[in-house]
Parts: structure tokens; C-alpha cells; sequence
């Protein structure tokens, strides 16, 4: 059974709102999710969804200090601290599965939140204001990539009367930057500590630091083995695994779910199991993608044998941390991210990512209200063309399931595969 | 001829380029749409940044020397981006500026600058002489001085003039070639109050918000019988500034402009300054009795369409009527605009 029917099954009723804060419904869905281990074909996302319901779980029975962040903040803080990390980005994806994006986002259209703002952030908006999301004790945002995250956890701060801090990134990347970015996660750290009433533990601390590393290693390992011909993992499957890497990062659970991915694949490829019968073409996917039921994958993948081999946002882009110096070296993760700074930065990851990966096309999907991922994308197309490399740029929203058009969607589609096949 | 140097967000210290021996002169867009700049910058994108790309690829500027685009929002990353490859040619400077105000955010911003004058430097020049911004400082306060007179005398109703000519003469004073001589100037800034009215009409007092504020809409508001008393944007009030407590010619000038620009009455950008941007809309509200507020959402705008969120909350608070409008600078909203405003009008003088 699809997790979204199970939890729907469950929470479809008058009084889902109540049932997101009972004990009852974590121990049932993590019951009937656990009885279905075989059925799930990647071990890896059958323990990354049972840890998401252990976190969730946690989140609304406010077993800590819930955090709400965004998800370019380095988590690693919060599972450093003992608090409990709520992405509100990544439960607007969760919405979408259970259904209940639509009456989020028409709550959110009554309380005037612009349909121009990314619906991500719309929705769990909606959510928030209708009691599916648990209270924040602290909001933490980072202001890189995205300007509609700051903006809107600000809102959210404000209006559950909670302290809100700011990681304020520049985009050059220099020591006055590095410098300003450390201070600042310093402070918020030993803000959120008297805030919250936490209690500092320098162990816990570099432990998350530690288990942050090796998620990285694990990852990879994984990205390495992605880059074999043909694939063993279909690119629909395999952006699953992007939550840990919008949320995960410090967390020992973590460690465990790239472990596994990184060991099935790896038996997978030893054993020849090919992601598609026959692989005619490999695809990189910038961005991320429509988390609401549609056939995008299903028609590339399945039906045209065009693997998504990588996605941009499974890029390590960041090199390790030193426990020793905690904050100074989040501060230099922060700042590696390829889509900060000139254009050129992400252009050079995403070449870097084709040859690695050996795309023979790139499709971007341009999610509607999301400025920093499209804009810039004119330099991009031009990168690509040099190198006669097949583009779409397919518009859409990501959680918006009223803008899906199938139709045209498959049009674009097939029209870009005939340039590649 | 001048050497002219563009800049787009109030968040650019122009007193740094007029010490290096520029012409700041501001981007104010176009009117019309922007259907080359478009293909550049794709997407739903602020179509102020996107007016001033369009205005460029149309070679409808000057000749400038270069531009300084702070990196303020992701539009204006984005123009950053696109600007050496498809702008008016010339350096393009970026200029990263913190979006909190802390001494730290100061700081940070005081080195950003420091780099900025180095950057902008005219070929040849030597690092820039202290003495010289502190002149340029000096000079642009002086300047800044008379305008907010002008604009608080009018606020206050003592004989206000048309807000249409306030804001002309702001955008002279911000594109004028020949910022620098002195008597043009004069006339720039006094020219309005040469249009003083006899008496302070008895229209709606209005409090007029936004990002950046197309100018046709404070035509409009009057034409409408309403009285444009302040304008919240960064074209209109929030461009000059507020004096800092420092004084002018000690300790370093970089820090100092630093700390009057962040120190200033904040933008929307400012996200963890929205309770400052609270206290600054209730002081307006406060010292200029106000009895409407008219929100302008630039399209696009992250930030403008949760500013609006924070300002209707503030509204409800102190029961204040409140219009949204929402625009996409192209004054293409004339007729949608109007019939908005006048029931919102008619409504505040029935109150
Ligand atoms: S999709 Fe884009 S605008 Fe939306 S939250 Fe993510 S980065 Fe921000
Ligand atoms: S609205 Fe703010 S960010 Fe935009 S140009 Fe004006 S001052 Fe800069």
C-alpha cells in the first residue's frame, strides 16, 4: 500500500488535525509501515519513511523543542543542540501526498498570501494556519538561494510569537565572508540554547558534526556509483533520498539510510539489475520535481528508457567538516553552495555534473514562484548549447496540483526526447 | 562630460562613487514592457530589474561607466548575472549587503564597501583619499537634509506640494548628468517648493507603501482626490535616509556609511528588521495623522508580498483602511487601479 493511502486512510477524518498529535496514529502508521518492509523495493527508503515518522512523530508530540528551519540551514546545529528540526518545505511535500494541499493553499489565498510566492511555502502557510504543522518554540532561516523562505518563516515566527534568527549569507566567499557567517551561526546557536532553555553539550554537538560527515561520505559513495552505465536506480526512486539532504544532516539516521542505499545499489550493479530494461538515454534533473501523482517520470523512465541518472540536488557540494571547529566550517558549507554567487558557479557544478554522470540532457523544472532556480537560467541554456547538450526547462509547480496540465506536460516531453533519442 | 556610474538599490552608497569621481546615477526603469529583457531573465521576475535590463539592451541610457548592482534580492542576483553579457556594457560592480542589523552586519558591510571603492576605481586611481568621502559624505547629507525638510513639511501639511512633483524632482535629482554642479541641483530640489500650495487640502491623507513605487500611481492617487503625504519606497521616502548619531569626519567613513545605510529606515529585504519597520510605519501613522494606506505589490517581489502581509496585520491593529494594489511597472494597470482607488477614496471619506 502507497504510504500516502495508508496515511490518508488514517487521517481522513473530521478529526485528522487532532490525530497528527496523538501517539496513537505514529504507533499504528509505524506498525503497519514496519509489516511492510519486503514490499518496498529500496531498504534504504523503507528506514528513511520509518524515521520520518519517528521525527514527525516527535515534532507534534513536542517530545523537544521543535525548530522550524528552511531547508539551506545547516541542520546540523539543531541535532547538535538536542532540538527537534521541522522543515516546513519538506512537510508542504508530505501535504501534497495526503491531500491536503489544496484547502492549505486556498487557506493561505484568504489570508492574502500572494499566489505569486512559491507554493511551498503558500502551503505550509495553509497548513500552519489550519493546525496540521506543530508549534515552533524557535525559527532558524538562512537567507541564501531562496528569498521567500526568510520572508515567510519571519511571518510564521511572528505569528506563533517565537524567537526568529536570521543566517544572514552573503555571496562572495571570501575570509570577511566566512568570518561573518561563522559568527552569526555562533550566536544563533547559543541563542536557540538560552531561547529554548537547552542544555549545551559540546559532545552532542561534534557528534552531529561527526554523523554529518559520514552522510557525506555515504552520499558519496552513492553519487559514485550513479555515475555507473547503465543505471541501477531510477531517478524517480532515487529523489527519495533528496530529504536527508534538505533535512537530515547531523542526524545519526541518516548515516544509516545513505548506508543502505549506498549497500543495495552497490549489489545492484554487481548483479546487473538494471534501473530499465533497455537505457537509451541518461538524464541530469535540476531542481526539484512535482510531488503530487503525474506520469513525468513514468514516461521518461519507463516509457522511453531516458533514466534520470542524477539530480542537482543530491550534489555534494561541500567538503568535510572539522569537528574541531564546528561553526567555521558549517559557515564554509553554507558558502560552497553552488547556486550562491555569480551564475558561472552553478553552471560550472552542472557541467561537472553531466560529464560525471555522462547526461546526455539536462531538463530544469522550473517550479512556479521559485526565482532563484529559473531566472538565470538563459546563461545555462546558452553553457549547454555550446556543448550540444539537449535542454527543457518544463514549467510547472511542485505542489500545486491545479497547475498540472498532463497534456501539454507530455508534448514538451516528447519533444525534447526526440532530440535526444 | 561626467563619468557616469549606474546604480539601481538605495542599499548603494553613491557617496563612494562620487568621491572616486562619478556621476551616481540611478536606474529607475522605463515604462512600457519588457519583452527583450524577458528572454534573458526568465521567469516571474521583479519587473523593476527587469525594466532597467530592458532599458539597457534598448540602449535607452546614458553612457555610463560601469553599474553597481547590490545583491539586495534574488532579482537584482539575477541582473547581476545576466548584466556583463546582455547590459550597457562597462564594469559591472556587485555589492553583497547584509540583510540584518547588528554592529557585526555593520562591520561586515563597512569591509564590503571598502572593496567596493577599489573596485569602482577609475583606471589609474590611487586607493581613494579619506578626505574625499568625507566630502562626498558631507555633500550627499547636505542634499539629503533639504529634501527630508522639503518632504516633512509636506507630510505635516504646512503647504504641501504635489506629491507627482516631489517625486519628478527626486527622480532628476537621482539621474541628473550633472548631479555635481551645484546651481542645477539647487534648482532640482528647490523647484518644488517653489510649487507650494496656499493651503493644506482637505483630501484623504494617505500613506503610500512598496518596494520601489511606479510614479503613476501617486498621479493617480491625486488625480483621484487623494493626498500622497508619504511615500514608504525606496524612490520616495526611505531613499534619504536617516542621519546617523555618528559624527561626520571621525573614525572610519566606511563604517559609517556602513551604519547609515543598514541604520536607515529598513526595506522589506530587511527581514529580521520587520519590528523596526513596524515602529517606522507607526511613527508615519502617528506624526502625519493618516487615514488610508495604499500597499503597492510589485509583482513578483518576494519580499513585497509579505511586507504586505506584516502591514495588513498592522492595519487591522490600529483599524486603519488598507488597499493592495498590485503592479508590474509598466503603468499597464491604469484602469484596474483607478476604479479600486476611487471606492477606496469614497470609503475614507465617508468614515
Ligand atoms: S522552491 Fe525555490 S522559492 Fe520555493 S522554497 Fe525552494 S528555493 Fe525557495
Ligand atoms: S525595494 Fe529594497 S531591495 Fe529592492 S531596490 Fe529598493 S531598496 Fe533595494
Amino acid at each position: 500500500m502507497d504510504i500516502y493511502q495508508l496515511l490518508h486512510s488514517h487521517l481522513g477524518n473530521a478529526l485528522r488535525r487532532r490525530a497528527f498529535k496523538s501517539p496513537w496514529t505514529y504507533r499504528i502508521l509505524r506498525q503497519a509501515v514496519a509489516a511492510q518492509k519486503k514490499h518496498y523495493p529500496w531498504q534504504a527508503a523503507h528506514r528513511l519513511l520509518l524515521n520520518t515518522i519517528d521525527q514527525t512523530a516527535a515534532a507534534f508530540l513536542q517530545k523537544g523543542p521543535v525548530v522550524w528551519h528552511n531547508v539551506f540551514f545547516p541542520v546540523e546545529i539543531l541535532y547538535g543542540l538536542g532540538a527537534i528540526p521541522f522543515a516546513p518545505e519538506a512537510a508542504a511535500v508530505v501535504a501534497t501526498g495526503l491531500g491536503i494541499g489544496g484547502e492549505a493553499l486556498r487557506r493561505a489565498e484568504s489570508d492574502w498570501v500572494s499566489s505569486e510566492a512559491c507554493s511551498f511555502h503558500r502551503l505550509a502557510h495553509g497548513c500552519d494556519r489550519e493546525g496540521y504543522f506543530p508549534p515552533p518554540g524557535a525559527v532558524v532561516c538562512s537567507s541564501h538561494l531562496c528569498d521567500t523562505a526568510p520572508q515567510s518563516l519571519a511571518t510564521v515566527a511572528a505569528y506563533h510569537e517565537v524567537p526568529f534568527y536570521l543566517l544572514d549569507v552573503p555571496h562572495r566567499q571570501d575570509a570577511a565572508a566566512l568570518n561573518y557567517v561563522a559568527r552569526q551561526l555562533k550566536s544563533i546557536t547559543f541563542s536557540l540554547v538560552a531561547s529554548l532553555s537547552l542544555e549545551w553539550e559540546g559532545e552532542r554537538f561534534q557528534e552531529a558534526i561527526v554523523h554529518s560527515n559520514a552522510a557525506r561520505e555515504r552520499l558519496l559513495a552513492v553519487n559514485r556509483l550513479r555515475q555507473q552505465h547503465p543505471a541501477c536506480i531510477r531517478g524517480e526512486e532515487a529523489h527519495s533520498f533528496i530529504y536527508p539532504m534538505l533535512a537530515g544532516f547531523g542526524a545519526a539516521t541518516s548515516v544509516e539510510v545513505y548506508g543502505q542505499l549506498a549497500a543495495e545499489l552497490g549489489r545492484r550493479y554487481r548483479e546487473q539489475r538494471r534501473a530499465v530494461p533497455e537505457e537509451k538515454a541518461r538524464l541530469l534533473w535540476l531542481h526539484l520535481r512535482p510531488y503530487y501523482p503525474n506520469t513525468i517520470f513514468h514516461l521518461l523512465e519507463q516509457e522511453a528508457g531516458a533514466v534520470v541518472v542524477f539530480e542537482e540536488m543530491s550534489h555534494v557540494y561541500w567538503q568535510p567538516l572539522d569537528p574541531e571547529r564546528p561553526f567555521y566550517s558549517l559557515a564554509r558549507k553554507v558558502l560552497s553552495h553552488h547556486g550562491l554567487g555569480p551564475m558561472s558557479r552553478r553552471i560550472a557544478a552542472i557541467l561537472s555534473m553531466v560529464d560525471a554522470y555522462k547526461a546526455g540532457g539536462v531538463i530544469h523544472f522550473a517550479h512556479w514562484g521559485c526565482r532563484q532556480s529559473t531566472a538565470g537560467l538563459r546563461l545555462l541554456q546558452d553553457a549547454l548549447r555550446e556543448r550540444e547538450i539537449p535542454f527543457l526547462n518544463l514549467e510547472g509547480d511542485c505542489v500545486d496540483q491545479s497547475k498540472y496540465a498532463p497534456g501539454a506536460t507530455r508534448t514538451r516531453l516528447e519533444g525534447f526526447l526526440e532530440t535526444l533519442l | 562630460m561626467s563619468h557616469l556610474m549606474g546604480w539601481l538599490c538605495h542599499y548603494t552608497p553613491v557617496e563612494i562613487l562620487t568621491a572616486l569621481g562619478y556621476t551616481p546615477y540611478r536606474l529607475l526603469g522605463r515604462e512600457g514592457n519588457n519583452p527583450r529583457a524577458t528572454t534573458y531573465l526568465l521567469g516571474n521576475l521583479c519587473p523593476y530589474v527587469q525594466s532597467c535590463l530592458e532599458a539597457a539592451i534598448r540602449q535607452e541610457l546614458p553612457p555610463l561607466d560601469g553599474v553597481v548592482i547590490a545583491r539586495s534580492c534574488n532579482a537584482m542576483i539575477h541582473l547581476a548575472n545576466v548584466w556583463p553579457h546582455y547590459g550597457a556594457g562597462g564594469k559591472t560592480i556587485v555589492l553583497d549587503v547584509p540583510r540584518r542589523l547588528n554592529e557585526d552586519a555593520i562591520f561586515y558591510f563597512s569591509q564590503n564597501l571598502r572593496q567596493l571603492a577599489v573596485e569602482a576605481a577609475l583606471a589609474g586611481q590611487q586607493r581613494l583619499d579619506e578626505k574625499r568621502l568625507w566630502a562626498a559624505i558631507t555633500w550627499w547629507e547636505e542634499q539629503r537634509t533639504t529634501w527630508r525638510r522639503l518632504l516633512t513639511r509636506r507630510a505635516a501639511g504646512e503647504e504641501p506640494p504635489a506629491g507627482k512633483e516631489i517625486i519628478e524632482g527626486l527622480s532628476r535629482w537621482q539621474t541628473s548628468p550633472n548631479l555635481r554642479e551645484a546651481d542645477k541641483l539647487e534648482e532640482v530640489i528647490t523647484r518644488p517648493a517653489h510649487l507650494l500650495r496656499g493651503k493644506a487640502p482637505s483630501q484623504p491623507r494617505l500613506l503610500l507603501v512598496g518596494s520601489i513605487l511606479p510614479w503613476e500611481l501617486i498621479t493617480m492617487v491625486e488625480e483621484c482626490g487623494g493626498l500622497s503625504v508619504f511615500e514608504d519606497s525606496c524612490n520616495g521616502r526611505r531613499l534619504l535616509l536617516n542621519p546617523t548619531t555618528t559624527a561626520v569626519g571621525e573614525g572610519d567613513p566606511y563604517l559609517y556609511l556602513a551604519r547609515l545605510y543598514l541604520e536607515s529606515p529598513p526595506c522589506p529585504r530587511m527581514v529580521s528588521d520587520r519590528e523596526k519597520r513596524r515602529r517606522y510605519w507607526a511613527a508615519i501613522v502617528d506624526q502625519f495623522p493618516i487615514q488610508g494606506i495604499i500597499y503597492h505589490v510589485m509583482k513578483f517581489c518576494d519580499a513585497a508580498l509579505y511586507d504586505f502581509l506584516d502591514l495588513k496585520v498592522f492595519c487591522e491593529k490600529r483599524e486603519l483602511p488598507l488597499l493592495r494594489l498590485d503592479g508590474d511597472f509598466s503603468g499597464g494597470n491604469r484602469g484596474q487601479w483607478q476604479t479600486r482607488l476611487e471606492a477606496f477614496l469614497e470609503m475614507l471619506e465617508v468614515r
